[in-house]
């Protein structure tokens, strides 16, 4: 095989033992790799409705075929698992170097079974699989616990640096919010992390000494070539390097879309411009991810004694949900926040997301204060910081927020305040500023999402009309690029024109298995519709292809995006048709028939 | 004699140039470890080992989008 290396290792943490599998290549072309190949996995092995913290979840790491292989942007690694947030199929990405070193020590895949009965880690050097004692790394911040196990390691070997993705405090204490972190990059959402602590393994460590061998060595070559050309001709390649993703806050801004206190508004004073202020007073300097350019990953350090400290971030949804959603606009403090969250292991945008739904609930007097301990206003900088540390830990009233917003508003009796989807918090847009967002929000299966579905554009936000094939096709396209292990930033946003010839093509040069625009959209549904099949198993229904009322009902108070609710019900019955759905949302035997999916329809 | 300068002020860590590199050297097969060029994790000393300059073109020089690398002296 090319592009995929045809292995993967799979390790039983309850016996403590580990073996190595071939990959099946007409398995590997269907679902094409990472969140494809890792879900189908997932779907064949695992009960759907088994609790998610049981040993009987499993904990997948997977690449693409283009992770590792040298296609720009194809850095990339998926976490696919049960999410205990969603109690759905959960597929968390991240980039940095993670990815391809699994790939060069020689495996498309990782998959975590059982429950270890102490603390431990997984080193693995190419062949050699060992799992190593982590008693003293458990309590340890994902900061801490990376540089413990480097200075571990360093005496050992010879080679350079190893890649670590590892859990912190959140992870250990089964906050459904946590996530596992890389060095600063996050497989964020869906609370992976959680898993990853109940099956009591602290963090994967990998060093890899081999190569990812390509079909067509000389064309790649070229393709790359053009696609450097393309970058070098880009403004991005100027603009990105300074801002990141910072200039998606002054975007939500100008439409009006921006997240503020637990989505009642759509803009708030303060944030306009907030790329130049961060980039003026905070950032340190730019990093990247392998085979990237671009240098979005920042590195910040803020001087501010009440919240001093340094790390990495914010991305813009993390200062969005941190930040405005909880009625701040004190950068240090948001930036302060977002270094705790990576600290504890915890996603930011749902950490923000929950805090923003307590404040709401304190102020409509359904959260008590005694429960707090203090006033929780929107707006309490101070608050949202002791909060997120206390959460991690599930300390005092950190231990209800822990569960998520979800939860938090039900024990409270206010489902209604929760601002998300399938159990999960919304990220930085305000759907009622583009519709298709709200569509995809809404069907997007590992519950509310700004990564299943781009094709949001200005001229066209408050329609409705067509959007339903967009967003399939657009959700489609996405799903086999996280198979593809190239990353959202690059193919989605700034090839738009012609995404849809280069990816295919990198797919076809690097692994030669027949892959055209066609077919890998085709696996792109087929991806779609094995999460589907999985959630449907695991319970979730058509009912939960929703939005919270306030989102469908309570129309924009003020700003660019004034007057509007998202008008989910002239859209969905449309989707569902685009789809090949009935109107339960269940897909047909004969979709399932065309994708090659009509066994696992009917398990 | 010419050698591979790296300005580790331009450069961003993205390993492209390794990618390039490993693809001269090792038949279609992509390996940074085996790259002549070493861009990752900063060792000052030490910018490229064994290196051809191949064939005074270098492709790592081609490849990099940070204006990071240079062929210095003669």
């Amino acid at each position: 095989m090319h592009g995929w290396v045809g292995k993967i290792l799979r390790v039983n943490l309850t016996r403590g033992d580990n073996s190595i599998e071939d990959l099946d290549p007409d398995l590997a072309r269907e679902f094409i790799g990472g969140r494809g190949l890792a879900t189908k996995f997932l779907f064949n092995e695992i009960d759907p409705s088994v609790d998610p913290f049981s040993p009987e979840n499993e904990l997948l790491f997977a690449t693409g075929p283009l992770t590792g292989s040298g296609a720009i942007g194809g850095s990339r690694y998926m976490v696919v698992t049960k999410s205990p947030l969603t109690d759905g199929v959960a597929c968390s990405n991240a980039g940095g170097y993670f990815g391809p070193e699994l790939k060069f020590a020689g495996y498309d895949m990782l998959i975590v079974e059982g429950k270890a009965q102490e603390p431990v880690y997984l080193l693995i050097e190419d062949d050699d699989v060992q799992i190593k004692p982590a008693r003293h790394l458990w309590g340890k911040t994902t900061v801490e616990t990376e540089a413990m196990i480097r200075s571990e390691i360093r005496a050992t070997t010879k080679v350079r640096e190893t890649q670590i993705s590892c859990i912190g405090p959140a992870g250990e204490n089964r906050v459904r919010i946590a996530c596992i972190m890389h060095s600063g990059h996050a497989a964020g959402r869906s609370g992976v992390g959680a898993v990853m602590g109940s099956k009591n393994l602290k963090a994967v460590t990998i060093r890899g000494m081999k190569g990812v061998t390509l079909a067509d060595a000389d064309s790649f070559k070229k393709l790359i070539a053009d696609v450097s050309d393309k970058i070098r001709k880009s403004p991005m390649l100027e603009r990105r390097p300074l801002y990141g993703t910072w200039t998606g806050i002054s975007r939500a801004y100008k439409f009006g879309v921006l997240a503020t206190k637990n989505f009642q508004e759509g803009c708030i004073e303060g944030v306009d411009g907030a790329e130049k202020v961060l980039r003026d007073n905070f950032f340190v300097k730019s990093n990247t991810c392998f085979c990237c350019p671009f240098q979005e990953f920042k590195v910040t350090r803020v001087t501010d004694p009440e919240f001093q400290g340094e790390g990495e971030g914010p991305e813009w949804e993390s200062f969005g949900l941190l930040g405005p959603d909880c009625g701040i606009t004190n950068f240090a403090a948001i930036v302060k926040a977002n270094y705790l969250c990576n600290e504890m292991g915890m996603d930011t945008i749902s950490a923000g997301g929950t805090i923003a739904c307590a404040m709401e609930l304190y102020e409509r007097g359904f959260l008590p204060e005694k429960d707090v301990g203090y006033p929780l206003h929107f707006g309490d900088a101070k608050a949202l910081v002791e909060l997120i540390g206390k959460m991690g830990r599930r300390q005092g009233f950190g231990d209800m927020l822990a569960e998520g917003g979800y939860r938090l508003a039900n024990k409270y009796g206010h489902p209604e305040l929760f601002m998300g989807v399938k159990k999960q918090e919304f990220p930085g847009f305000h759907p009622q500023g583009f519709q298709i967002l709200g569509l995809g929000y809404a069907t997007s299966n590992r519950g509310a999402c700004h990564l299943k579905n781009n094709a949001y554009y200005d001229d066209t936000r408050f329609e409705t009309a067509g959007q339903a094939a967009l967003a399939k096709t657009d959700q489609d396209y996405i799903a086999s690029i996280d198979s593809s292990g190239l990353c959202h930033a690059i193919y989605i946003r700034d090839f738009l024109p012609w995404r849809e010839e280069i990816v295919p093509s990198l797919l076809e040069t690097v692994t030669g298995a027949g892959y055209t625009r066609e077919n890998m959209l085709l696996a792109g549904e087929r991806i779609w519709n094995i999460e589907r099949l999985f959630n449907l198993k695991a319970g979730l229904t058509a009912k939960d292809d929703t939005l919270p009322k306030r989102i469908l009902e309570e129309p924009m108070p003020e700003g660019p995006t004034k007057g509007q609710v998202v008008r989910l019900g002239e859209m969905l019955p449309e989707y569902y048709k685009a789809r090949g759905w009935d109107i339960n949302g269940v897909p047909t035997a004969e979709k399932l028939a065309e994708l090659g999916l009509s066994q696992e329809g009917g398990r | 004699m010419a050698r591979i300068k790296i300005d580790h002020n331009n450069c961003c860590e993205c390993c492209l140039c390794e990618v390039v590199c490993s693809l001269q050297y090792s038949e279609n097969t992509v390996n940074p470890k085996k790259s002549r060029i070493v861009a990752l994790f900063r060792k000052p000393d030490v910018d490229t080992i064994n290196c051809d300059h191949c064939g005074n073109d270098p492709q790592c020089i081609k490849a990099c989008l940070s204006d990071a690398l240079a062929l210095i002296g003669e």
